[in-house]
């Protein structure tokens, strides 16, 4: 455990106790070690008291004096009455018995020496040596020496006074000395007492401390197990708790508000049969399977798991669980935090339902608004070549000023239109660029020439700077050059009196290429630089009007270098001017082989007028085409749509069919199968004219057997180069 | 007075009931002393030679069971080899199997020994000291002694005062 030093908490008290603790082990092992001592000092003693180690000294010694008193009162009795001189011998002995303990005796002797009574005993053995043969001579000798061995051991009554005198005060001496003993004894068995006293005292106290922290770790445990209990029963989660089997041991109060058992319903039955629905119980009984054989819950890793559930009802609904493995005193337990997600579940999926609503919404909105355009742009297109038509009639000053008005008016309205129109499909994620070998150099001056005079309206200098010549590349020119146009008219736009720059260059080694075009116009703020790129974004609304536009330009000029693999930049000083870069991947190419071209006369009348076959379901179209065609000194058969087309090519020779795509009945490219199929005008040159074809349509075109693609709206001078390639006749052929 | 007499007969007889199987066990007469006689015993036996008194003289003694004690004493220096009757050896050939002995030395000095004193391994009436009879002068003819070396119980005050030399008689009381 990593606690912090303050000793408050529970580990440093727990510390701090551990060290008590052994500090009282220490103090208790020595108190009992001295204890110990002290008590095996004290039997030992006690042992030594309870051996004597001497003898009734005082008897010994008055018992000799009796002895000699009685062998004295023997002799005197056989002396004066004659008595039997056996009593003399007996007495005798038993005073020489006497004496030879009191001198000799282990303790006697030693006696002896410490109160220096030696010459005492020499005294009486030096006595009773001299006594002994006439004691043990003949009864005559013994009866004649009688007064003589009364006189002589009668003498030895001072030594053995003072033998008695000495042992008597050796004895005194002693007599304190184990007295001193004794008390010696007593104070140590005090001290044993005592330690034992303090032991018990120091048991008692560490009992006592350990009751109370006992108590005090068990109301804790109470309190922690009360607390868990409260947690488990108040619980927003389901908890279920279960063992090893499966087996539910717990069940909470939201556990049976959840799944709708009551508590005494579910416990002791397996969770599979009771909570769990048909198709996870194998997934579960496999996962439990292995739960039991490696402690593992591998079904239940991470965090949190989305799973389902079964209420009592049946219902399946949607959960969240969390698993985590305890121990308990049968083993592992698993304890399951479940959580009834069905609302939320059903809230995400009608937030799904919402924003795909939504998307449909916008798409539905984008569809219309590409419809819209589709459907404007048919009549637009007839207005426009009515127009061109009325130019070369007969009109009088006003009327040619309206229609000078009229004429910009509709392109633009067309440009617009078809603005909308590749913005929608940019978006729809159909385009795709084409790849051709092109020259860089033509395209760049060609687009620049385009605009000059629009530049030289608003009093600006277009100037094109190629560097050092970019030659042929690969890349697709058609959006190249939509980009360009996008960029020099957004500049021009917005540059009066200035100065608009076409920069191109290739960075060395690349195979890219970078343009820039560069004003010295208004400029643009870094605000409004963030929403460029934006559609329908004009940075000064006012200014913006003035300076027409349907604010998608900048919007598709991105998206068009986006899906060339390209990047797009602006740079801008407000008041200075912009620079819009692009860096375009355009791999150098080797320039192809062209045949040279002739170009056919525009605007004179053809040289060899054409029967032609115009397939048009549009009859004001069908009216401006003709009236065109018809201009252009051609013979013109009109069909109504792919069908009658057919009919017609079938029936007649013609030079050339001109087949308009979109039709009811037959479209263009069915009618061309047919009419390729035979009839006499089988060999004809059919040119599409198509208002918006993307390049896989063309290539569907050219494989059904159209030989050209002319886009709408058609001008007369389209016409002329479209048909200028076909030699009259050869359909006839 | 009538009633103690009354009283002591019953008792008489329950004491004699109790001494029969006693009197049975060993019923082998003691054969007559043919020297001097060096110990007497009086009092509660079985057996007797000399009236109602069993008389020993030194071979008769030497002719019961006999061992070896070898110990220290507090009356002698150095250990010592002593031989004699064992107490209970002795006790048992007179049929005595309780009670209490008063043992009195030549000089009249006289202990009493409880009969339980004698045990196998206990004390013995040695008569040898290493190997040579005791005389007078040296605590003989007869001596009481203990294995005092053998257990620190027989290291006591009252067991030394048991040791009784020159012995020559004891009576056997219950």
């Amino acid at each position: 455990m990593r606690a912090p030093a303050p000793s408050r908490g529970p580990t440093g008290r727990f510390a701090a106790w551990r060290a008590q603790a052994a500090i009282l082990a220490a103090m208790l092992s020595l108190l009992i070690g001295i204890t110990a001592f002290l008590s095996l000092d004290v039997m030992r003693r006690v042992d030594r008291l309870a051996m004597a180690h001497s003898d009734n000294v005082q008897w010994t010694f008055a018992s000799v004096m009796v002895e000699l008193v009685d062998l004295e009162n023997a002799l005197l009795a056989a002396e004066r009455d004659g008595l039997p001189l056996d009593e003399v011998r007996r007495r005798f002995d038993i005073l020489h018995n006497r004496a030879d303990i009191a001198t000799n005796g282990a303790i006697y002797a030693e006696m002896i020496v410490r109160a220096g009574l030696a010459p005492e005993a020499a005294q009486v053995w030096g006595a009773l040596a001299a006594a002994e043969p006439l004691i043990d001579g003949p009864d005559a000798a013994l009866a004649a020496a009688l007064p003589a061995l009364r006189a002589s051991l009668g003498e030895l009554r001072a030594p053995f006074r003072a033998m008695a005198l000495g042992g008597v005060q050796l004895l005194a001496v002693d007599a304190d000395h184990q007295r001193e003993k004794v008390v010696h004894l007593l104070v140590r068995l005090a001290l044993v007492t005592t330690g034992l006293v303090v032991l018990l005292l120091g048991s008692l106290a560490i009992l006592a401390r350990l009751n109370r922290d006992m108590g005090r770790r068990t109301r804790a445990l109470e309190m922690t197990s009360s607390r868990l209990c409260a947690t488990v029963s108040s619980a927003i989660d389901a908890v279920v708790v279960a063992d090893g089997e499966g087996r539910i041991l717990d069940f909470n109060p939201a556990a049976e508000a959840i799944f709708g058992y009551r508590r005494d319903e579910v416990i002791g039955r397996r969770m599979d049969d009771m909570i769990v629905p048909d198709h996870i119980r194998p997934l579960l009984q496999a996962g439990m399977e292995r739960f039991r054989e490696t402690g593992e819950l591998e079904l239940f890793a991470g965090d949190r798991v989305e799973m389902e559930a079964r209420r009592k009802t049946g219902e399946v609904f949607p959960a969240e669980i969390s698993v985590s493995i305890a121990d308990s005193e049968s083993g592992k337990i698993l304890v399951s935090f479940l959580r009834d997600i069905s609302a939320r579940k059903a809230a995400e999926a009608e937030l799904l339902r919402a924003r795909d609503d939504a998307l449909a919404g916008e798409k539905a909105k984008a569809n219309l608004l590409a419809v819209m355009s589709h459907e404007m742009r048919t009549p637009l297109n007839g207005m426009l070549g009515a127009m061109e038509l009325m130019r070369d009639t007969p009109l009088d000053a006003d009327q040619r000023n309206l229609l000078s008005i009229m004429e910009p008016s509709g392109r633009l309205l067309l440009h617009h239109v078809n603005d909308v129109l590749d913005i929608a499909h940019l978006d729809s994620g159909r385009a795709s660029p084409e790849t051709e070998v092109f020259d860089l150099d033509a395209l760049l001056a060609e687009t620049v020439a385009m605009h000059g005079s629009l530049a030289a309206s608003g009093g600006n200098r277009l100037v094109l700077d190629p560097g050092q010549g970019l030659g042929h590349v690969a890349g697709d020119p058609r959006r190249l050059r939509q980009i360009l146009v996008n960029l020099i008219g957004n500049a021009l736009k917005f540059t009066c009196d200035g100065t608009v720059t076409v920069l191109a260059a290739r960075p060395d080694g690349t195979d890219r290429v970078s343009i820039a075009v560069r004003d010295t116009g208004i400029g643009i703020s870094p605000e409004d630089r963030a929403h460029i790129f934006d559609e329908f974004f004009t940075a000064d609304p006012t200014y913006g009007r003035r300076a027409g536009g349907t604010g998608l330009g900048l919007a598709i000029t991105a998206r068009l270098v986006r899906l060339l693999g390209g990047e797009i930049a602006v740079d801008s000083t407000p008041g200075l001017g912009s620079v819009f870069t692009l860096c375009l991947p355009l791999a150098p190419r080797a320039a192809p082989v062209t045949l040279p071209e002739a170009d056919p006369a525009a605007d004179s009348p053809a040289t060899t007028p054409l029967r032609i076959l115009l397939v048009e379901d549009n009859r004001v179209n069908r009216r401006v085409a003709r009236a065109m065609l018809e201009r252009l000194g051609h013979c013109v058969t009109e069909a109504t749509d792919g069908a009658e087309g057919v009919e017609m090519a079938f029936a007649t020779a013609y030079d050339v069919i001109l087949m308009d795509v979109s039709m009811p009945r037959l479209d263009g490219v069915e009618a061309t199968r047919r009419i390729r199929l035979g009839g006499r005008s089988r060999n004809a040159r059919i040119i599409a004219l198509t208002a918006h074809a993307m390049p896989h349509e063309i290539e569907g075109f050219r494989r059904a057997g159209m030989d050209e693609i002319g886009f709408k709206p058609v001008s007369r001078r389209q016409l002329a180069a479209l048909l200028g390639r076909t030699a009259p006749g050869c359909a006839a052929e | 007075m009538p009633a103690p007499v009354n009283l002591c007969f019953p008792a008489a007889w329950v004491a004699l009931a109790l001494s029969a199987p006693a009197l049975w066990a060993d019923p082998a007469p003691l054969p007559s002393p043919s020297g001097p006689v060096v110990l007497t015993v009086t009092g509660e036996i079985a057996v007797a030679n000399d009236g109602a008194a069993a008389v020993f003289d030194m071979d008769m003694l030497r002719a019961l069971p006999a061992t070896t004690i070898r110990t220290t004493t507090i009356w002698t220096t150095g250990k010592l080899d002593l031989t004699g009757v064992p107490l209970d050896a002795l006790l048992a050939r007179l049929g005595v199997e309780g009670g209490r002995l008063t043992a009195t030395a030549i000089n009249d000095y006289a202990v009493e020994i409880p009969v339980s004193d004698a045990v196998p391994g206990g004390p013995i009436i040695a008569y040898l000291e290493n190997g040579a009879e005791m005389p007078r002068r040296k605590r003989g003819p007869l001596w009481i002694v203990y294995p005092y070396d053998d257990s620190p119980a027989y290291r006591t005050d009252v067991i030394y005062s048991r040791s009784i030399w020159q012995l020559d008689r004891i009576d056997v009381a219950r």
